[in-house]
């Protein structure tokens, strides 16, 4: 008996550093990061066409700043409208400095975080210290102050956009639209993974804590020693980040920008994406992207209704984000957890009825 | 000098008649529902493409030889009345009925609406011409006073209508505001919701006629702006709508005149940047182009000094 337990723990044991490394919560992550750089890596041999590899880097870029969105929405229960501002910031700023002042892309890339960044404390600070609910309004604000700035702007080529003719060189990769198959893809890859990483960390930190507590309720987070307003800042400046990196990171693999790009429906979709995703599980703002960004340029552009009128895909999300909202608050993720319920219920009952048709009902509970 | 201040402060005025009624209608959702509603301007552009599409598709073609004053007005009001009903639409079915209901979640929902109607307004109106029907006679044509300095004071003829509409208008408000069941219903609503439901208000009528309210006043502030020679499309209330907020912020968002002042200060600041911007000069570049930007700033800074606004009072909150 004694033997066998040792055996048995032995047997353990030696399963256990795979199994913990496997439940780990970062070893999906770096997976997930994994299989799309094999996807590119084999995609790129001719195998996989290119429309189908083009398609996911927007997505990814868009899932970045999704990531920190729910940071913001989520877990800090703010709501922020100048996300597709900062990333057109973003993707100008490294556009400007690398195009006109001629500074290496990985110094531009450094300068407009840190620029992107000042800006936001002064946007989070002022709204921020009266209410949360004021960040939003403000931000609108910035996001057409931003809008109107790149439209007319000598800085950012106007409408006509900005277009990086001559490739963009990014960490050792180059990145031009000669090429069928952009390399940019594994460093959009790596950030992914790299903020994901971070967005984990962050949720299940003290920081993480906190965040929580102020969406729940300000008055005790406040009576329990968090600074709400530190708090509260923090995470816009996160979001703020998030959004800074997927814009310039946008611009690096596209190449270009237009004004009309980012507009409020590029906020209000990433916004979607979050909500339904379930505002919360990092994997589920992934489903929601590619339910908002990539179902658009996969599935919609195939239906004759959605090429005639161009804009009707944003109905779409935003039906989905208020019946959402409305019946339905925890998402994707809800939706999987509640279907793995229902499936074990299911399970249950047809075994309980095997069992009845096998062996007879139960007495006691005939009666 | 004095005569282009004076030429300036008149499309100040001008641009404050759609902005303040745009403004009262924010502060009246924000007083009764207790959020933001970021779906004001997208109501009122409804109303602005209902009025555009009846006119124009409708009334001229069945009723050509009628007074086009008439028809006019019958379009401006059914217009006004599909705001109202889209208000009180987005109260009683989507805001009231949503499962967890706080501020977050209102905005959120109101977001959605956004969304949903810049998708849904081009899918419909599929190439419709969008032009404002103006009243020919009245509309058109402008007031020229001579000075002395050779500059002439000018006005043009829709620009005075349009803010003696919005003033009656948003007196008639405050009156309602201030006499009616309905305006102490508001105020004891935005006061403490739940005290004004025991005393026997009816909170829920009250909150949809507000958004009702809001979504006529919306649609009458889109009709004025849109009858400035401007080209309606689906984002054209954005500017407006975010103006609105701020000068909701500017005057404090605690009493129903401070944003409406609010909405007639930036305007003028609006043309006085405009004004200022274009005589200033950053490495060899003319500022001129963001003249928006200073007023933004101003903005900023003023909420920085003081935060609950222009007019606001400081309420004390309970935990």
């Amino acid at each position: 008996m004694e033997l066998k337990y040792e055996k048995k723990k032995r047997e353990y044991r030696s399963f256990t550093p795979i199994k913990n490394i496997m439940k780990h919560p970062f070893s999906p992550i770096v997976l997930f990061g994994g299989l799309l750089i094999l996807l590119q890596l084999i995609g790129s041999t001719g195998a996989i066409k290119p429309s189908v590899l083009n398609f996911l880097s927007p997505v990814l870029t868009r899932y970045i700043v999704a990531l920190g969105f729910t940071i913001l929405l989520g877990y800090a229960g703010l709501a922020s409208l100048g996300t597709a501002g900062f990333m057109g910031l973003g993707a100008y700023l490294v556009g400007y400095l690398f195009k006109d002042l001629g500074v290496a892309a990985e110094t531009a890339f450094i300068v407009g975080l840190v620029l992107s960044l000042f800006l936001g404390t002064i946007v989070g600070f002022i709204s921020l210290r009266i209410e949360g609910m004021y960040l939003a309004i403000v931000t609108l604000g910035l996001s057409e102050i931003l809008r109107n700035f790149f439209q007319n702007s000598p800085l950012t080529g106007g409408a006509n956009g900005m277009n990086l003719v001559n490739g963009i060189k990014f960490f050792g990769f180059f990145s031009s639209n000669s090429l069928t198959y952009n390399p940019m893809f594994y460093v959009i890859v790596i950030f992914m993974v790299i903020l994901m990483l971070w967005t984990i960390n962050i949720i299940n930190s003290p920081t993480g804590r906190a965040f929580l507590s102020i969406k729940n309720s300000t008055s005790a987070a406040q009576a329990m020693g968090i600074s709400v307003l530190k708090y509260r800042l923090s995470a816009f400046l996160l979001a703020t980040l998030f959004a800074v990196t997927g814009g310039m990171l946008n611009m690096i693999r596209s190449l270009t920008a237009y004004p009309v790009t980012w507009g409020i429906d590029l906020s209000l979709n990433v916004l979607a994406a979050v909500v339904i995703g379930g505002t919360k599980n990092i994997w589920g703002v992934l489903l929601g992207t590619f339910i908002i960004f990539g179902l658009k340029d996969l599935v919609l552009v195939r239906i004759s209704f959605f090429q005639t009128y161009k804009n009707a895909h944003l109905m779409f999300s935003g039906a989905l984000i208020i019946l959402v909202v409305m019946f339905y608050p925890g998402g994707v993720t809800k939706l999987f957890t509640d279907l793995k319920r229902l499936a074990i219920k299911g399970y249950k009952k047809i075994k309980t009825l095997w069992k009845e048709y096998r062996y007879g009902k139960d007495i006691e509970q005939t009666q | 000098m004095a005569v282009d201040i004076i030429n300036r402060l008149i499309l100040a005025l001008a641009d404050a008649a759609p902005l303040a009624l745009v403004t009262l209608a924010i502060v009246l959702i924000f007083r009764t529902s207790f959020t933001t509603n970021f779906a004001q301007g997208v109501i009122a552009t409804t109303g602005a493409y209902i009025v555009t599409i009846f006119y124009n598709r409708y009334l001229l073609l069945k009723f050509p030889t009628s007074n086009p004053f008439l028809l006019t007005l019958v379009a401006f009001l059914s217009g006004i009345i599909i705001g109202f009903l889209l208000g009180v639409f987005i109260d009683v079915i989507l805001i009231r009925k949503s499962k967890f209901s706080n501020a977050l979640t209102k905005q959120m929902i109101t977001m959605g609406i956004v969304l949903f109607i810049m998708g849904l307004l081009p899918t419909l109106f599929f190439k419709a011409e969008l032009n404002m029907p103006t009243i020919p006679y009245f509309f058109s044509g402008t007031f020229v006073f001579e000075t002395s300095s050779g500059q002439n004071i000018i006005i043009q003829k829709n620009h005075i209508y349009a803010v003696a509409l919005a003033t009656t208008v948003i007196t008639l408000v405050f009156l309602m505001l201030k006499y009616t069941k309905w305006g102490l219903g508001v105020r004891s609503t935005a006061a403490n919701e739940r005290v004004a439901g025991m005393m026997g208000v009816n909170t829920k009528f009250i909150t949809a006629m507000s958004w009702g309210i809001a979504g006529a006043l919306g649609t009458l502030g889109a009709i004025i702006y849109a009858s400035y020679n401007i080209t309606i499309n689906v984002g054209f209330m954005t500017e407006m709508q975010v103006n609105g907020f701020l000068a909701s912020i500017l005057g404090g968002f605690s009493t129903f005149f401070g944003p409406v002042v609010g909405a007639i200060i930036i305007p003028i600041l609006n043309q006085l940047s405009y004004y200022i911007m274009p005589k200033l000069q950053i490495g060899g570049q003319n500022l001129g182009v963001y003249y928006k930007v200073f007023v933004y700033l101003i903005i900023l800074i003023i909420i920085l000094i003081k935060p609950i606004g222009l007019f606001g009072k400081k309420i004390a909150k309970k935990v």
